[in-house]
């Protein structure tokens, strides 16, 4: 049991960058906001997951962020992709099409 | 019945309660543990922190404006435990090897401090308490050291200040007040340090929200206010003894004509630089040396007051403006030596007809008696008359044979200028009269600058060509501007007035 919850991290830690280049690519985002598309799909379940990854997203010059005035307290920061976050985004979904189909092929050759 | 602190997250300030406080303190002590080894570990915690803050502040009510356990397992819930983190991480770590990784790294920032600068007590940016951690010296002694260096150097300590305050960050987490002092992170020492900050918040946690709160009242305040009022009595005293020197040397320079009247001896400064200048100059002065002055009367009121303000963006323009005002000394400075860059001579060739062979030469020694002078710089002269001022030099008489047979007088016009055409035209400026009466010629003594023209180094080196057997006189009252007139015996300027010399082929020879 153990051992297949290990294993479903591991997949999981592999795609989530790449599904939040993609909620980001769709529109600028608050953390909060991708979190939420985040959960809906089944891929995160708590908040703190996120943040060290928008960091090193941020790091690594995929997405970049602004500064929103927010009434309900602190200052938020809203990221949006950057081009090289775009081009990095069309390589991860062929590549992620590339798993998909590989799969199929093994899930069904017998 | 429950005891209640005040917490800042985020510059957020909220009230919990007792048991929601050590669990919520808990809680972010683990997500420091967990993240601060990690590349951009701080940004990562600030941004959890500002989130929690958010959380808290929509769930506040006015019915519930009181933070209890339930709301922070609701926050906890959300935000997840640091062992939920662990598929998200650079290295996910089997728990085998979790404890030992994370201890060797509370080793390492044992004992190695950071510079920060401290708002728990900082009077104006924090700067000199933050070096007093580093250096561990009571914050004081750092004060006092940087007040003596302050007045020492007559406020050019100022910009270093300014620059740590921009340079060195402020230290706004807890864990950033713990390397501050050097203490090693963990969760102990976290917990402890948001315990202190609880019952003894600092300025910053109140700066948005409560702003009524009252500041507490302790020795340190004291020493503050103190402080404050010998910074504005120095600041104002001199700020009034800049006043009064520039007032001063506009007086005498004559920056201020109409104002004052003309002093007696004239004003020399207006004849060598051009009517700008001056005053540009002590523009400049009041802005390099006004602007710390200012800023020392600021800090002072600041700290008897206790205002709140954008202390960072005032000096930030006050440190521009001073800037300024030393890009505009260098250039006019530049300017005002520029202007002596390049020379120039014109010469002026004037035939004369006297009616004799034997030629007298004399200085016209009437033309400039009623003019009085107290003034000179070089060669140069500053006459007053009838109020009015004028610029003259002494010019120079050589006596040269003329290869053809008539009397020529060449007028060599000398000047300084900051390109060549300005320097010709300053040469051009020099006036200079003599008169032929009879066979007597009267040199005027002085050559003059027109009204308007600045001194330049203004030369004037007048040469009489006379041809071979001319005869001529030179007048006692010549001798001012006689200047080595080559002759056949070697004989001195001041030998050879009185006399009567004739040119030979050889040259000028004394005539029996």
């Amino acid at each position: 049991m153990m051992k297949a919850e290990n294993t479903k991290a591991q997949m999981r830690k592999g795609v989530l960058e790449y599904c939040i280049l993609e909620i980001i690519a769709k529109k600028h985002s608050y953390a909060p906001d991708i979190i939420e598309e985040m959960k809906k799909a089944k891929m995160i379940v708590v908040e703190g997951t996120l943040y060290p990854l928008l960091t090193r997203l941020k790091n690594s010059g995929m997405l970049n962020y602004r500064w929103e005035e927010s009434l309900l307290g602190p200052p938020r920061k809203y990221y949006e992709i950057t081009e090289i976050g775009s081009s990095t985004l069309l390589e991860l979904r062929a590549s992620w099409d590339e798993i998909v189909t590989s799969v199929e092929i093994v899930k069904n050759s017998n | 019945m429950k005891k209640t602190f005040t917490i800042n997250i985020s510059g957020i300030v909220f009230n919990i309660d007792e048991d929601a406080y050590e669990k919520l303190k808990n809680y972010l002590s683990k997500i420091s543990i967990h993240f601060r080894p990690q590349e951009s570990g701080d940004e990562i915690i600030n941004d959890i922190e500002s989130r929690i803050a958010e959380l808290f502040n929509s769930r506040i009510t006015s019915e519930q404006n009181v933070i209890d356990e339930k709301m922070v397992d609701q926050i906890i819930e959300i935000m997840g435990l640091p062992e939920e983190f662990s598929e998200t991480d650079e290295n996910p770590v089997d728990e085998s090897s979790k404890s030992p990784s994370q201890g060797s790294h509370v080793n390492n920032t044992k004992g190695n401090k950071k510079l920060y600068r401290d708002p728990d007590s900082r009077i104006i940016g924090g700067v000199c308490s933050g070096l007093s951690h580093y250096f561990s010296i009571d914050k004081l002694l750092v004060r006092i050291i940087f007040f003596i260096l302050f007045i020492v150097t007559s406020g050019v300590a100022l910009p270093v200040y300014i620059i740590l305050w921009i340079a060195v960050p402020n230290a706004r987490t807890t864990a950033q007040r713990l390397e501050m002092k050097g203490e090693p992170i963990t969760v102990d020492n976290i917990g402890k340090k948001v315990k202190e900050d609880v019952n003894n918040p600092s300025k910053d946690n109140y700066r948005s929200y409560q702003p009524e709160k009252p500041t507490k009242d302790d020795g340190l305040s004291v020493i503050g206010k103190i402080f404050g009022i010998i910074l504005i009595f120095i600041g104002f005293s001199s700020l009034l003894a800049l006043m009064f020197g520039l007032f001063t040397a506009s007086k005498l320079t004559g920056l201020m004509p109409g104002i004052f009247p003309l002093p007696d001896h004239g004003i020399m400064m207006n004849h060598i630089f051009s009517e700008s200048l001056g005053s540009t100059l002590l523009l400049a002065v009041l802005i390099i040396v006004g602007i710390p002055l200012l800023l020392i009367i600021y800090s002072g009121t600041k700290l008897l007051f206790n205002f709140v303000s954008n202390s960072r963006s005032v000096y930030l323009s006050a440190l521009g403006i001073w800037f300024i005002g030393i890009i505009i000394a260098i250039s006019t400075a530049v300017g005002a030596v520029d202007v002596f860059s390049t020379s120039a001579t014109i010469t002026d060739n004037k035939e004369l007809a006297v009616d004799s062979d034997t030629i007298v030469l004399k200085l016209d020694e009437a033309k400039f008696d009623h003019y009085s002078s107290k003034i000179a710089i070089n060669n140069m002269k500053l006459l007053v008359h009838n109020n009015e001022e004028m610029i003259v030099a002494s010019p120079k008489l050589d006596i040269e044979k003329n290869g053809e047979n008539h009397l020529n007088l060449l007028l060599n016009k000398y000047s300084k200028g900051n390109n060549l055409r300005t320097a010709k035209k300053n040469a051009d400026k020099i006036e200079y009269s003599f008169k032929v009466v009879g066979n007597t010629i009267f040199f005027d003594p002085y050559f003059l600058l027109d009204k308007n023209e600045k001194w330049r180094s203004q030369n004037l080196k007048i040469t009489l060509k006379i041809p071979e057997g001319s005869i001529i006189y030179i007048d006692e009252n010549l001798l001012p501007i006689i200047h080595d007139i080559h002759n056949t015996s070697n004989t001195w300027d001041g030998d050879m007035a009185g006399k009567y010399w004739v040119m030979k082929p050889e040259g000028l020879t004394f005539l029996n």
